[in-house]
């Protein structure tokens, strides 16, 4: 039974310049406790995706579909009733570190602020468990930490910090926002290793949002590939990695860079504007496999083997033309 | 493949820079009325002597402080002259001290802004300290006294608002010359051997232009305020000689029998420094690069 | 924060020093004979040479300065041209003065930032509109015009209130908040123009803020992110422009007391001004710039209290 299930989620914006078609139907589903990676371009709308879960988006944007979550339409909800899911059921860790956290507010306060709002803790209780949320991040000296501003952390533990206020109440789905983008490489590996500690102790789902398909192999169980605003892609991590089925994929995937493997194969062209949703495949104008077909109908959604599914008129691993 | 002309518009940078400002000005009705209403007034100012249907001073001892009429638009002061003439006349010793001091007044603080904020070093430190003391005194307190020091005319009025306005212009000046110098194009300048003068004149000043103008319309109606309070002090224009500010420091006399000859002065000078404030607020908005309309 | 602020009460005082060179030269600048001011109505040259000494007119410019600053360090500012000390006749104007301005801070401060919060959470709609429109008349009109015309409509028209003067608090404490309503409300209108202006800048900045998308993603209510995590990143902007703002309000009260026939502090520099009167014009505007510079430093301190980053140093990268 899934946590999550998501269907034909839309995102508008209403621009000066016209709308702007964020999402296109994406549909996708989340168990308990398992880690789903999110990969794309900056800009394909995974963010603006999961954002327009908990009503996140600015006033602009028009967001249609379903999204069932523990029995409810999160889409459909009141404000009311998404602030009580807010950082308690659903809880999100942003892409920026610097600037997430409240820099006039100590980071007790911060993380104490989600523990006496949702769970009514006292302040005397609240600082108790934030020491252990601090603890639990592996962010050293916490008691001394917890009455420090943020200003006076390193960009690491400022992340830190953010993941245990999503931990704070213990919440179902952990939704990491490029997580690692922000920070320094080696940082990066300690904030995987976090996520893959906190996946086992507490079970919490984690959706990790990234472009960095490196991230993702580290940590995910199924990954999810993103372009212009519209699903390609989805598999279990290692079917992913050893038969890409999307040609997008599979020039994602011989763009990383691996000792040994030659150039690195750039993918051509530009991800289009979201303005105009094409009656064809977004990709075809990049893709080396695309002919008449692709710039004609939008591909659906097939599954290729188990669990596998890619929306492509050429599926397959090869790198060039079909 | 088609010819391209480099001397086109559409690739010079500065007419192109030009267009948009424009283009984004014309966005903005409330900045269009501020600029319509306030050249209106400037040009009240300068033809005052050919629209005013008076004199200043011409009194009519048979109408005092009479209401509106055909022959008086707005009525008559307690000597007889006409309200409607005196406030155009007015105008042009308002508008003289606005816009003359806000002149002077930038003439002396932009060169040693300039100097402070891109020579640095003991020179700024000197300059930067003596500007701070300067601040310490309000605007018009400076204005005042130096007005008491020079006593009381148009002219010197002007002067002191001038004098009162440089220390918060230096430190614009100063502030703007200290980002610019860190700007690729002033070290490139630097580096190609350029002589200072032709950095600041070439570089530096066109790019303050910007600030200038903005800071202009802020110091503008805080000046023509400032010469109505200082007239109305006893401090400015002297009788009879028109100004708004005297106006309304005669009409304190006759408050409760003709609170009109108050209301008049006050919505002229009003108006004036809503257009240059309308004006400016525009002005600020399409000169910020984030703006997207 | 104790580095800080000592480096500001350094700065403090040497401005203060150099204000009191400026106050000093400035006096003495104004063009009229002192001697005749301080008693020599009939110009005789002997009689003025004695006047001139006993003041110690005649002695050079920098003793004159040395002996009146040191004077004044202890207190005693010196007679002024009617014999009567300066330093008790500021004593007993300057709270009149305080009080007024005092409350032009509190009504100013309180208008300004509530109708800029206001018109920062309901951007584009009308209430933004019309506050952001009625700020702009406030900044464009002349206060000492806006007094009058209160005084025409409030006073002369209604009679609610008195068009002048003033009643000492202890005395009669309605009557005195009668008397300075009007006052402070004009004193008050241009900062709570310019706090509006600013307080709406800041909190569309702050609105818009990563931290303050954080706080929404935490589901707190709406009162706690804008009241709380906004508004608290926004004080700083609006203690910096009350600071900023002093100046104009000392000039104000000047112009206020004035029109309003209220005899504070304002009206005595005017006064000292007209009538040449040096020792209490240098007593004045020594007090006054001491007074300016006191204020800036309590401001000082008030924004290091609201910004954790100049309070307590940075990170230690780890």
């Amino acid at each position: 039974m899934s946590l999550l299930e998501v269907e034909g989620l839309s995102v508008r914006f209403d621009t000066d310049d016209g709308p702007v078609h964020a999402v296109d139907q994406l549909s996708f589903m989340l168990a308990d406790g398992e880690v789903l990676g999110v990969v794309g371009e900056s800009g394909c709308g995974k963010s603006v995706s999961f954002m327009s879960l908990l009503r996140l988006l600015p006033e602009t944007a028009s967001v249609s579909g379903t999204a069932r979550f523990d029995g409810i339409d999160l889409l459909a909800s009141s404000n009311a009733r998404l602030r009580a899911i807010r950082g308690r059921r659903i809880a999100f860790v942003f892409q920026e570190p610097m600037t997430s956290l409240n820099p006039a507010f100590k980071v007790g306060n911060q993380i104490g602020e989600v523990l006496r709002r949702h769970l009514s803790l006292s302040r005397a209780d609240a600082r108790r468990r934030t020491i252990e949320l601090l603890d639990l991040v592996r962010i050293p000296s916490a008691e001394r930490r917890v009455d420090e501003y943020p200003h006076q952390l390193s960009g690491g533990m400022r992340q830190r910090v953010m993941i245990a206020m999503a931990l704070a109440c213990d919440p179902k789905i952990l939704i990491a926002d490029e997580p690692t983008t922000a920070l320094d490489v080696t940082i990066q590996a300690g904030i995987l290793d976090l996520m893959r500690d906190i996946r086992e102790r507490l079970g919490t789902a984690i959706v990790l949002i990234t472009h960095n398909l490196g991230v993702v192999a580290d940590v995910a169980d199924r990954v999810l590939v993103m372009y212009a605003g519209r699903k390609v892609e989805e598999a279990p991590v290692h079917d992913l990695f050893a038969r890409p089925q999307h040609p997008y994929t599979v020039g994602l995937l011989g763009a990383v860079p691996r000792p040994g493997s030659g150039r690195l194969q750039e993918i051509p062209g530009r991800v289009p504007s979201l303005a105009e949703l094409p009656k064809a495949c977004a990709f075809a104008p990049r893709c080396p496999r695309a002919d008449q077909l692709c710039h004609a109908q939008v591909p659906e959604l097939r599954e290729i083997e188990a669990r596998h599914l890619v929306a492509c008129f050429h599926p397959g691993t090869h790198a060039e033309a079909a | 493949m088609g010819f391209v002309d480099a001397t086109s518009t559409l690739i010079n940078p500065r007419a192109r820079r030009r267009r948009l400002l424009r283009k984004r000005f014309l966005r903005r009705p409330l900045a269009i009325v501020g600029l319509v209403v306030a050249l209106t007034f400037i040009t009240c100012a300068i033809f005052a002597p050919v629209i005013a249907p008076y004199s200043a001073s011409a009194t009519d001892f048979n109408a005092l402080l009479a209401h509106s009429s055909r022959h008086h638009l707005l009525g008559t002061d307690e000597l007889g002259r006409d309200v409607l003439s005196r406030i155009l006349w007015g105008a042009r010793a308002s508008i003289e001290a606005g816009v003359f001091s806000t002149l002077l007044a930038m003439a002396v603080a932009v060169p040693i802004g300039i100097i402070a904020g891109y020579y640095r070093g003991w020179i700024d430190a000197v300059i930067a300290r003596l500007t701070d003391v300067l601040l310490a005194f309000p605007f018009l307190i400076v204005a005042v006294g130096l007005a008491a020091i020079l006593g009381p005319s148009l002219t010197n009025a002007t002067i002191a608002l001038g004098i009162g306005a440089v220390p918060a212009l230096i430190r614009v000046a100063r502030g703007e010359a200290l980002a610019l110098r860190e700007e690729d194009y002033v070290r490139a300048a630097v580096a190609n051997g350029a002589s200072d003068l032709r950095i600041l004149i070439r570089h530096v000043l066109p790019n303050m232009l910007s600030t200038l103008i903005v800071q202009a319309t802020v110091a503008i109606p805080a000046a023509i305020i400032g010469e109505a309070v200082l007239s109305f002090l006893g401090l400015g224009v002297q009788p009879p000689t028109p100004s708004w500010g005297v106006m309304l420091a005669d009409a304190q006399s006759y408050l409760s029998q003709a609170p009109r000859l108050a209301v008049y002065p006050g919505i002229a000078i009003f108006l004036c420094s809503l257009s240059f404030n309308l004006l400016g607020d525009g002005l600020r908005d399409i000169f910020d690069p984030r703006t997207t309309r | 924060m104790g580095g800080f602020l000592l480096r500001k009460a350094g700065a403090a005082l040497i401005v203060v020093f150099l204000s009191s060179i400026v106050v000093f030269i400035g006096v003495r600048a104004l063009p009229g004979d002192p001697a005749i001011a301080l008693g020599a109505e009939n110009r005789d040259p002997a009689v003025m040479a004695a006047i001139r000494h006993s003041y110690g007119l005649d002695k050079p410019l920098p003793v004159q300065y040395v002996k009146w600053i040191s004077k004044a360090l202890r207190g005693d500012l010196g007679l002024d041209s009617r014999q009567l000390p300066v330093g008790h006749t500021i004593v007993t104007r300057l709270p009149i003065t305080l009080e007024l301005a005092f409350l032009a801070v509190l009504v100013g401060t309180a208008i300004g930032v509530l109708a800029g919060v206001i018109a920062a959470v309901r951007r584009g709609k009308l209430s933004d509109h019309s506050a952001t429109a009625t700020a702009l008349v406030g900044l464009s009109v002349p206060h000492f015009w806006l007094g009058l015309m209160m005084i025409i409509v409030f006073a002369v028209d209604l009679h609610w209130l008195p068009a002048s003067g003033y009643v000492s608090f202890r005395a009669h404490p309605l009557g005195n908040l009668e008397h300075l309503l009007m006052p402070a409300l004009v004193l008050g209108t241009g900062l709570s123009a310019v706090l509006m202006r600013q307080t709406r800048s800041a909190m569309l900045n702050s609105l818009s803020a990563d931290y303050v998308r954080t706080a929404r993603a935490k589901g707190l209510s709406e009162r706690m992110v804008i009241g709380k995590h906004a508004l608290r990143n926004s004080l700083i902007t609006v203690t910096t422009v009350i600071g900023l703002q002093l100046g104009a309000l000392i000039s104000g009260a000047v112009i206020t007391e004035q029109i309003f026939v209220i005899p504070g502090f304002g009206r005595l520099t005017l006064d000292a001004v007209n009538e040449r009167d040096y020792t209490l014009l240098q007593g004045v505007v020594l007090v006054a710039a001491t007074g300016y510079v006191v204020v800036n430093l309590l401001v000082d301190v008030a924004y290091s209290l609201l910004n954790p980053r100049i309070r307590v140093s940075g990170a230690t990268n780890q």
